[in-house]
């Protein structure tokens, strides 16, 4: 609104000056001067308001995603002047995208002390962020002039980790050994002893629950298993060029790191092993799960689907590094058509492919020409004929 | 006004209002409408009153986002329905050409009633601001440039607190739960409305100056275009000749005329046109009496009976002949006249005429004659139309005339004879003026003569004091004054030595430049008053004393009061004034602010001299280092920082974190020697720096 306000007296100016002109009318031009120098003097007062500032940002290192971001922003003026109130603009990088974003508390810079304003978000997809701009915008006492100023600033990082998302899949981590699901007590319980009980968390299968426990303390109660040493899972993620499908809100490639890191995390505490060999040697990885899983968030937080090679291509490359008889969770979205015969080429460990469908992440229907769906169910024939355990995983609605 | 309450409440609906009513008022006594004018703003302040109760019964529903549509359903409404509703208005409303100043006033009105958020208040002043464009376009409202300041301040005012509102709205969005305590935090050091305010009021005091420089820079390409003219203001009565109660003051203060076109006529030679007359002095102004007399008064009638349904000898339509004069002014030797008008101003409806109108070269049904034979066009003319009229005027020798009233008009002679109110003073002056005079003529003459070398003319001179006479004010204390004082002391002394005068106002062509065909140009600054006194066979004969008075300089007669010296404008007093207004307010805003931000002046200098020099400091160093110190960090670990890259000056700069620490954090204020000792370092600092070379970042 004064927007239009000032663009009304500008044209209400322009008016009072033509016609003051043609008519000669004294009152018209005592009327024009003091619009013309009130819309002057706004000018002025807003082009100030903007100038001669220093500002230093604060953000923490590192969040999940979803998780708000506080920008603390320290202002100070240059100038013993008195400004009218500004607002600052962080300059977010593009590729961060950012929901929820909370507008800045406006402040009137001071010479004499340091200012403090600040701004939330929460960044809604993972990476390594770098920023070090940001934008002033000033308005005069009236609010009828707007004007904004750029500043750069020393650069800020931020690392947003993926959040775990809570994922119910009963995977088979003992069939790389060969035995049957009898034979590794899948009926039984998995084949081994309860450690202890704890409460149910999503993504607990409901075979787990410990009824008797859960009927004393009123509480769901699931049983947590002792697993063998030798139980070892590896996950492959899809992120050949291309291959991720969705939207801000979520997309096959963030639920994969989402999906991935809560699996991970429910190994790692019920004592398996857990590596990312495409992006790690696993003979190198933190002994502790606590170290472990801040490598494992480190590695997912890079994760990105930029890579010229087909995954396939990823899971004979990383072949000599899976021990015999571990698990190998592929993570795929998009059709890769060699990947059954790769499957086939690697018998001494179990694959289980998490199936993601792109569809799930378009905005809009399914068109023919769109990348080929690895949930096709002929594509899943073959993988399933090539020996894999298929789960196609339920669609990400909305990311943290 | 630092405590301003920002939240929507009634001193915003009272600016608002108070903005709508400046605009409303201003366009009304343009059109010289005061009925009009508290018509209209009587109804705003009650839509106003009403709007605000509506807007806090409907504050907290959803109905209150609602308020632009019902404005603008009946602001489109009002438009449609414009000429209605002119027509509810007192004195005619708005003339046709001007409804849409009407429906805008009317727009405004309806918008005092739905005006209950931010946005739609902001929006009332559009309208004002257009209204105000028009009010000076037709420049006919002296104070109209007073009330747009006036509406200016206004606005700037309601503006500011809400753009205030805007940003604490933004703050509460940011997560602040007590924007009250904004001012003592973040928003300490804002410039918030009250700066509007300063800034409003300086920006009148910079148009002030700027406006006529302006107006006198664009001189040569200013005035292209003549405007049609509302009717005239009140100091121009005569365009309600005919009206029987009508009115003037006089002596009522600085006045300056327009130079707007009114209209161009074609006449033989530059005479006085009579618009109207009063008869009746009241001792503050004149009134046109209304006439008690018998029912089968030949005074009423409007036209020669014998003469309805003939065509005159110029072709037109016969009111009187020669033969068979008026009987309100039976001239009996005289001769008919012509004269013509073309561009008159739109509003422009009743004929200025040198005498009693005779014959009309027009349709029959396009004009109506009033009484006393006051002619009124019933629409205005075309850009292209002309009107032609023939008025019979005296001819002959007057000195040797009485000045007497004719037999017809003597039932209402002591209308015109009077001396009801006025002063013993000023009857004895006459007296003392038409000693030795023999004639009728030879009174008038001397009186005219007594009055010319009593007084000077002076368009700016001031009012007369409350509880005066205006007239004997003029001819004894202020001795000058314009035409309206000038034709009323002629009038009242004539009449003191048995003359028949009346009062006239009306126009002289004070500019007698013809154009191709022949029109001489007449200027609402050709707006003039004279004494008419009757003169038997002759009629009613001007006498004019401002003819031989001396002017004021910048008050000459005829002019528009703009010729002014500049140091005696009141562009150039107002500024005076209005700087001496700011030199005085300054000391004691001044020591306002110090008192409000706590500690005494010699502290607040002493911290500030002490913030100069470590600014100072820091610049030096960063300059030098070519990095910032950051806001984090202390003097003393930024100069630890950088103190390897400062070389030879670094034992200076240490030196100085110490002299810094204890003048801010220390409870000794610093000496003003030790601070002279600060300021040398520094400078030491600042040159030590310069000898040296900058290192690489």
């Amino acid at each position: 609104m004064n927007r239009y306000a000032s663009l009304s007296l500008s044209v209400a100016s322009m008016f009072f000056m033509v016609m003051a002109i043609l008519v000669n009318s004294p009152p018209l031009f005592y009327m024009v001067t003091a619009v013309l120098a009130t819309l002057a003097a706004s000018t002025i007062q807003a082009w100030f308001a903007v100038r001669a500032l220093r500002f230093e940002r604060y953000a923490p290192p590192a969040v999940q995603v979803g998780e708000p971001v506080t920008v603390e922003i320290t202002v100070w003026s240059e100038r013993r002047i008195t400004r009218p109130l500004v607002t600052i603009i962080d300059q977010l990088p593009n590729t961060l995208i950012a929901k929820g974003v909370l507008p800045s508390l406006p402040v009137a810079p001071s010479f004499d002390q340091p200012i403090q304003t600040h701004y939330t978000f929460r960044p809604m997809r993972r990476g390594r962020f770098r920023w070090s701009s940001l934008r002033i915008r000033g308005m005069d006492a009236l609010g009828l002039i707007n004007r904004e100023r750029t500043y750069k600033t020393d650069p800020i990082e931020l690392t947003v980790y993926p959040a775990p998302i809570p994922v119910s899949v009963d995977i088979n981590t003992l069939a790389g050994w060969g035995s049957s699901d009898l034979d590794s007590g899948r009926a039984r319980g998995s084949g081994l002893e309860p450690r202890s009980i704890r409460e149910y968390a999503p993504g607990d299968p409901l075979r787990y629950v410990h009824w008797p426990s859960s009927a004393r303390s009123g509480r769901l109660m699931v049983k947590e298993f002792e697993t063998g040493s030798g139980v070892f899972v590896n996950f492959v993620i899809q992120r050949t060029q291309g291959t991720e499908v969705g939207n801000e809100r979520a997309s096959t490639l963030e639920a994969m790191a989402g999906h991935s890191l809560y699996l991970a995390q429910q190994y790692l505490k019920s004592g398996a092993g857990v590596a990312f060999p495409v992006h790690e040697d696993p003979m190198g990885v933190a002994a502790h799960p606590e170290a472990r899983v801040r490598e494992i968030r480190d590695i997912l937080t890079d994760v990105q689907a930029d890579q010229p090679d087909a995954l396939s291509d990823e899971l004979t490359a990383i072949r000599k590094k899976l021990t015999t008889g571990s698990t190998v969770v592929v993570q795929i979205a998009v059709q890769d058509g060699r990947l059954p015969e790769v499957i086939v080429s690697i018998p001494e460990v179990h694959v289980v492919c998490l199936i993601y469908d792109p569809n799930d992440y378009l905005d809009a229907r399914p068109v023919s020409s769109g990348p080929p769906s690895a949930a096709d169910p002929t594509y899943l024939a073959r993988l399933e004929a090539a020996g894999a355990e298929i789960h196609v995983m339920p669609k990400v609605e909305r990311l943290g | 006004m630092r405590r301003l309450d920002p939240s929507l409440g009634i001193l915003d609906h009272a600016l608002a209002t108070l903005a709508c009513l400046l605009a409303i008022y201003s366009i009304s006594m343009s059109l010289s409408n005061l009925p009009m004018a508290f018509v209209l703003t009587g109804g705003t302040l009650f839509a106003a009153t009403s709007g605000y109760a509506l807007a806090n019964l409907v504050r907290k529903t959803k109905l209150v986002n609602y308020d632009s549509y019902f404005w603008a359903v009946l602001g489109i409404l009002a438009v449609g329905l414009v000429r209605v509703l002119n027509g509810i208005l007192p004195g005619d409303g708005f003339p046709f050409e001007l409804l849409a100043a009407g429906a805008l006033c009317w727009i405004l009105m309806i918008g005092n009633l739905f005006a209950w958020r931010d946005q739609t208040l902001l929006f009332l002043s559009l309208p004002c601001i257009a209204i105000f464009g028009l009010v000076g376009t037709f420049d006919t409202f002296q104070p109209a440039t007073a009330m747009f300041f006036l509406f200016m301040i206004t606005i700037a005012v309601l503006y500011a607190r809400i753009h205030h509102r805007a940003m604490i709205e933004r703050a509460v969005k940011a997560g602040v739960d007590e924007p009250a305590l904004l001012r003592r935090g973040p928003w300490k050091w804002m410039a918030g409305p009250e700066w509007a305010l300063a800034s409003a009021m300086t920006i009148i005091l910079f148009s002030f100056i700027g406006a006529p420089v302006l107006r006198i820079s664009l001189k040569n390409v200013a005035g292209r275009v003549q405007v049609a003219l509302p009717q005239q203001t009140s100091r121009n009565t005569a365009n309600r000749a005919g009206e029987e109660r009508s009115d003037v003051r006089v002596g009522t203060g600085p006045t300056r005329l327009s130079d707007q076109q009114i209209f161009k006529i074609r006449i033989d030679r530059p005479r006085y046109l009579r618009l109207s007359a009063f008869s009746t002095y009241t001792g503050s102004g004149w009134k046109a009496s209304p006439v008690t007399l018998p029912t089968d008064s030949r005074l009423f009638d409007r036209r020669s009976s014998e003469l309805q349904g003939s065509t005159g000898p110029n072709g037109g339509v016969p009111l009187w002949t020669r033969e068979s004069p008026p009987p309100f002014e039976p001239i009996r030797r005289g001769e008919v006249i012509a004269f013509t008008f073309k561009e008159a101003s739109g509003l422009f409806r009743n004929i200025a005429t040198p005498g009693p109108i005779v014959e009309v070269k027009a349709n029959e049904d396009d004009f109506s004659v009033q009484p006393q034979g006051w002619i009124t066009l019933d629409q205005a003319l075309e850009d292209d139309e002309r009107i032609t009229a023939y008025a019979l005027v005296p001819t002959g020798q007057i000195q040797d005339k009485r000045a007497v009233l004719a037999q017809e008009i003597r039932p209402i002679g002591d209308l015109y004879l009077s001396k009801n109110k006025v002063p013993a003073r000023v009857r004895d002056f006459a007296y003392r003026a038409v000693e030795g005079a023999d004639s009728d003529y030879d009174k008038a003459d001397a009186i005219k003569r007594a009055i010319e070398s009593q007084v000077s003319y002076n368009i700016k001179a001031g009012r007369t004091p409350s509880g005066e006479d205006p007239v004997e004010y003029f001819l004894f204390e202020s001795k000058e004054g314009y035409c309206d004082l000038f034709a009323s002391a002629m009038a009242v002394m004539a009449r003191s030595v048995g003359l028949p005068t009346r009062y006239v106002t009306g126009y002289i062509i004070n500019e007698p430049t013809r154009d191709e065909e022949g029109f001489f140009t007449v200027r609402g600054q050709d707006y003039h008053a004279w004494c008419e006194i009757y003169f038997e066979d002759l009629g009613w004969v001007p006498f004019d004393p401002t003819e031989g008075a001396p002017s004021i300089d910048g008050g000459r007669r005829g002019g528009s009061g703009d010729g002014l010296a500049w140091f005696k404008s009141d562009a150039f007093k107002g500024t005076v004034a209005g700087v001496a207004v700011l030199a005085l307010l300054a000391p004691i805003l001044v020591l306002f602010r110090q008192r409000s931000r706590g500690g005494s002046g010699t502290t607040q200098r002493t911290a500030s001299e002490v913030a100069r020099l470590q600014n100072a400091y820091f610049r030096s160093i960063e300059r030098f280092v070519g990095s910032p110190k950051r806001f984090s960090q202390t003097t003393r670990e930024f100069v630890t920082t950088v103190g390897p890259r400062l070389g030879a000056a670094e034992p200076i700069a240490a030196g100085l974190v110490h002299d810094f620490e204890a003048a801010l954090f220390s409870q000794q204020l610093p000496t003003s020697e030790k601070l002279s000792n600060m300021a040398a370092k520094v400078a030491e600092l600042r040159a030590a720096l310069g000898r040296m070379k900058k290192p690489r970042p």
